[in-house]
């Protein structure tokens, strides 16, 4: 087996045995392993008076149904009430459940349906456009490496010209126009 | 995916009317279900008027988006 020798922070082979598997609650079996029950559980917890205040204060304030069950699922799922599982199958009958609470409480409320749409980022585009051309769909232009432009590597100093003034010196008469001599004045030097 | 994501898409396949069919297999004499909550509701809103009862404000906007 390769050991990354470098990585010293890195798990000890047997580190896992070392420590009590029942640290942590999600490690334990679950409390709740019965939907009815888990879901007495949430009608019970959301008919706290304390916490029907804060569900009625985060709804108004703009948090949605989706991510107040996520909340409570991940919470759940963290204190080892439910497995992950669980907590998945579980989570349309609890948001329904804090839908209900929110009508009856006469709150206005949004299920929050919109966020679950995918944002496009470079990387989906491009996997995308590696599925399509897989696909024979469309057909890519693979940019030619000899056709690149190779920028000028030379470090010429703080004082160096910029890079789009790198190159041959201009013509005398350009040069000229630069310093201000026209020629008008060309002429009248030659009469004098 | 992660949870979250997940969770997102179970919540999202439970209102569109997907129900999890060996879940159900395996829990036969589940009360809470999608019916249960149907009635639940039904019941809800009966008793409370119009203007005591909270209300939905996203529905026309996904409606409108699905019917792009």
């Amino acid at each position: 087996m390769l050991i990354d020798r470098q990585n010293l922070d890195g798990p000890l082979p047997g580190e896992n045995f070392l420590e009590d598997t029942r640290n942590h609650p999600w490690r334990r079996p679950p409390e709740y392993d019965d939907p009815d029950e888990f879901m007495r559980y949430v009608n019970k917890t959301f008919k706290r008076p304390h916490t029907m205040a804060g569900l009625e204060t985060l709804i108004s304030s703009g948090v949605t149904i989706n991510t107040m069950t996520d909340m409570f699922i991940s919470r759940s799922i963290m204190d080892g009430l439910i497995t992950i599982d669980f907590g998945i199958l579980l989570a349309g009958p609890t948001a329904k459940s804090i839908e209900l609470f929110c009508l009856q409480l006469g709150v206005d409320y949004e299920m929050g349906f919109e966020d679950t749409e995918i944002i496009p980022t470079k990387e989906h585009v491009d996997r995308m456009a590696k599925y399509a051309q897989e696909d024979g769909m469309i057909e890519m232009e693979e940019e030619d490496p000899e056709e690149a432009e190779v920028e000028p590597d030379t470090d010429l100093g703080l004082m160096a010209p910029e890079a789009d003034l790198l190159g041959d010196p201009a013509e005398g008469d350009v040069q000229a126009e630069m310093l201000g001599m026209n020629v008008e004045e060309e002429a009248e030097d030659e009469l004098q | 995916m992660n949870l979250e994501e997940a969770i997102r898409l179970s919540i999202k396949a439970y209102y569109t009317g997907t129900v999890p069919e060996q879940f159900m297999e395996q829990f036969p004499d589940m009360k809470f279900t999608p019916e249960y909550f149907a009635n639940l509701e039904s019941e809800i809103e009966s008793e409370m008027s119009g203007e005591e009862k909270g209300e939905r404000t996203d529905e026309d906007e996904e409606e409108l988006i699905d019917a792009d």
